[in-house]
């Protein structure tokens, strides 16, 4: 017999019926529309330019090394031709009479703990720069603050400074040449070699670590975070690289001071700069062409190449532009090479000027600015405001090795134990990793061991716009 | 009021100017009036100093013959001088600039044909900080009143306050006197060493952290030796010696040290409280207190409290005795 109707079965009445045509209204009902959207994400303000100084100057400037031991070295030497200035004014009113000549420390001699180190030698000829008088040194007295020669002039003239006057002056010039008066059975002379220098830099340790939950890796959502990933993590994993880049790059450029921690870090390159380079000081939207012919004299008598790379921050790169299209109206900037060809250089915004006989490049250099970086205006000041790093493109001879390379490096501390030549050391571990832990998270990790190295940092320089 | 009497309104005092003093109007015995006539030895040279110093780096430089660090160089061996400025001046901001051989340096005195201000700015030699050092021969009087006013230099009356200042006048006389006073600051400071008392050193030395036991030995330091190293911190330090010197406070200090010391004041009857030894009479409430150093803190604020003036009393009968 069959049955009644069957209880528990639902879905009755079915469809429901809409005289007037479907409407939006059943949207709200049911709610499911997928929204058109664009899978990639988008960054807010603007991709990060990691703006590596290594980038922009190319490996004719900048290098990537590596070292074996925390502490690296290199050493340099100093000038060949040597000097003095006067220390006090010395009377000569007598010509062709033998006068003595304190001179000044340090310009002349070196007065401290290594002893009366100077260029002076006994029968050496030596130039007075004022008028160009020579004397010949006929006795020295190396003694610690009161270094004095006795000069005898090589002609029947005073030893004065100037073309008048009885008074060699404090401050005189005096550039030492070899016996160029030896006569006849000559003996030999005194030995002279250039000062030699050592510059020590340690690598400093930079780390980063990301962590993920279980849940956190395991939902997908609808971004594409890059490479066709869909998962959140992987935006912490680009933020970390991110960060670490820059890092590396602050690290290296603007140094990791440590003298108050029990730590290691690194010297910097502006810092090495600043301290050993020479600065150029002009007025903030003010440049002028004199203060080009400011920052030629001082790479000049520096012994700079031919070529400079400018870092700059934007408002400098506003000044040197103003000041370049007021003079060159009819657009003679060229846009040449850069360390690597015209291309390339334009590509990455390069400019180039030529002036008493040196060419610059100039770039802007996001890393100086606050406001394209860290997304705010400064009000309490800005170090790197108005600023430009003048970067020397050229091979510099190492003193020790006889090596060329770039005057710029960035040194890395290599462990045998990870691939050569690997700069950043990732590894990840976790409870979907190779290395497994007890928690339902995975961790990402980086590793970099770096610092810089600054060769001849004397031909460098910092051209920096001062507040009126 | 019909009868009231007129008062005239007070004459507001007219204000004196110099007329066009160097070619410009300036009030009587004002910064600028005295800026304009200052005066410049030309036998003397005037020495500038950069203002900022080289940070000492981390690693020195070596001496690579000798192995030996050289010595700190504290500033850039080279820096230009700025021949423009802006200043403060009569109230208002005004533009000077320096041209060797131009008789003002302020612009609105200064040649504005083109041709003139090209030629000036040819001539005019570029002067730099040498090693941190700008020195300018006494008979420059123009770029000494540049140098005076400008807003570069951090003691100009003038400066407008967005500008750097990038140097600092060297005035020898002003050295001098700064160092003659931290010399007589240092003879005070002996004198006080050399003639303290035994009581008022040895309380003083345990301020200033001088030892009164020899390490190696373990031995008491005499009077004689004890004086020789208060003299050196004198010597050394002589502001902070003088400043402390002879201070209530650390005597009170040093009696309290003293007395948890030998046990003269103690917490053994009772954790809490710090009780004089013998008598266990309660001074104060020292609860939760446990080193040495607390407790005499302790002790040591309650000795400046009115409650504590008692206490105070009888910690110096005691030291006195």
């Amino acid at each position: 017999m069959p049955s009644a109707i069957v209880r528990g079965a639902t879905g009755q009445p079915g469809p429901i019926a809409y005289p007037s045509g479907i409407t939006t209204g059943i949207f709200n009902e049911l709610n499911f529309v997928i929204p058109e959207y664009i899978p990639g994400i988008i960054a807010k303000y603007g991709n990060s330019s990691y703006a590596l100084v290594m980038e922009l100057l190319g490996r004719s400037s900048v290098e990537t090394v590596n070292t074996t031991t925390n502490t690296f070295s290199h050493f340099e030497k100093g000038r060949a031709f040597g000097s003095g200035l006067v220390d006090a004014d010395v009377t000569s009113n007598v010509a062709g009479a033998a006068i003595n000549i304190t001179l000044k420390s340090p310009q002349s001699y070196n007065n401290g703990a290594t002893g009366t180190q100077s260029p002076f030698l006994l029968n050496q000829v030596v130039k007075i720069r004022s008028n160009g008088r020579k004397f010949r040194v006929t006795n020295i007295t190396r003694t610690t603050s009161a270094f004095v020669i006795e000069a005898t002039p090589l002609g029947l003239y005073t030893l004065i400074t100037g073309s008048t006057g009885t008074t060699l002056k404090a401050g005189e010039g005096l550039e030492t040449f070899g016996n160029q008066l030896a006569g006849e059975s000559s003996d030999s002379q005194g030995t002279m070699q250039q000062k030699m220098y050592r510059y020590d830099n340690t690598a400093t340790v930079l780390r980063a670590s990301t962590k993920s939950s279980d849940l956190a890796g395991m939902n997908k959502t609808q971004i594409d975070f890059g490479g066709g990933n869909f998962y959140e993590p992987a935006l912490a994993i680009q933020t970390m690289n991110q960060n670490m880049m820059m890092d590396i790059e602050d690290a290296v450029m603007e140094g990791v001071p440590y003298a108050n921690t029990s730590d290691t870090g690194t010297v910097g390159v502006i810092p090495a700069i600043e301290a050993r380079g020479s600065e150029i000081d002009y007025v903030q939207y003010a440049f002028a062409i004199g203060d080009f012919q400011n920052l030629t004299n001082v790479l000049d008598a520096n012994g700079g190449p031919r070529e400079y790379h400018f870092l700059q921050d934007l408002k400098q790169r506003q000044d040197i532009n103003n000041l370049l299209f007021g003079i060159y109206k009819n657009g003679a900037i060229s846009y040449g090479s850069a360390g690597g060809d015209a291309v390339t250089s334009a590509a990455y915004g390069f400019n180039g000027f030529s002036t008493d006989t040196f060419n610059f490049h100039f770039h802007r250099y996001k890393a100086f600015g606050a406001s394209a970086t860290f997304g705010y205006t400064p009000t309490q000041g800005d170090y790197r405001a108005f600023y430009g790093l003048a970067v020397p493109q050229g091979m510099i001879q190492d003193a020790k090795d006889g090596a060329t390379r770039p005057q710029l490096q960035f040194v890395y501390q290599q462990n045998p134990d990870i691939t050569a030549g690997q700069r950043i050391y990732s590894w990840d571990l976790g409870y979907t990793k190779a290395t497994k832990t007890t928690i339902a998270e995975n961790k990402y990790e980086q590793i970099a061991y770096v610092g810089s190295r600054v060769l001849a940092a004397e031909q460098f320089s910092v051209l920096k716009g001062v507040a009126s | 009021m019909a009868n009231a009497t007129t008062m005239e309104a007070p004459l507001k005092k007219e204000q004196e100017f110099v007329p066009e003093f160097a070619g410009l109007k300036v009030r009587k015995d004002s910064n600028e009036h005295r800026a304009l006539i200052q005066e410049f030895d030309p036998e003397k040279k005037y020495v500038y100093q950069l203002a900022a110093e080289n940070l000492e780096l981390d690693k020195p430089v070596i001496d690579a013959r000798t192995n030996r660090p050289l010595p700190h160089k504290p500033f850039k061996p080279f820096q230009n001088l700025i021949m423009t400025s802006q200043i403060v001046w009569n109230n208002g901001r005004v533009g000077i600039r320096y041209y060797d051989g131009c008789e003002s340096i302020f612009v609105s005195e200064q040649p504005k044909e083109k041709d003139v201000i090209d030629q000036l700015i040819q001539q005019t030699r570029r002067r730099n900080f040498l090693d941190g050092k700008l020195i300018v021969e006494g008979y420059e009087k123009m770029l000494l009143l540049y140098l005076s006013i400008c807003s570069w230099n951090s003691e100009s009356l003038f400066k407008t306050t967005t500008s750097t200042a990038i140097f600092t006048p060297q005035n020898s006389e002003r050295l001098a006197t700064v160092e003659s006073e931290k010399l007589d600051m240092i003879e005070e400071a002996m004198k006080y060493a050399r003639e303290a008392s035994l009581t008022k050193m040895l309380i003083h030395s345990a301020f200033l952290g001088i030892p009164t036991t020899d390490y190696d030995s373990g031995n008491e330091l005499t009077e004689k030796e004890i004086r020789i190293e208060y003299r050196k911190a004198a010597s050394k330090n002589p502001q902070s010696f003088i400043e402390s010197y002879g201070n209530k406070q650390l005597e009170i200090k040093y009696y309290i040290d003293k007395a948890l010391l030998n046990g003269t004041i103690s917490n053994k009857f009772n954790p809490n409280k710090a009780t004089w030894g013998k008598g266990n009479t309660v001074i104060c409430d020292i609860s939760g207190l446990k080193t040495n150093d607390a407790i005499s803190q302790a002790l040591f604020e309650f000795a400046k409290t009115a409650e504590g003036e008692e206490f105070v009393i009888q910690l110096k009968a005691l030291n006195e005795s």
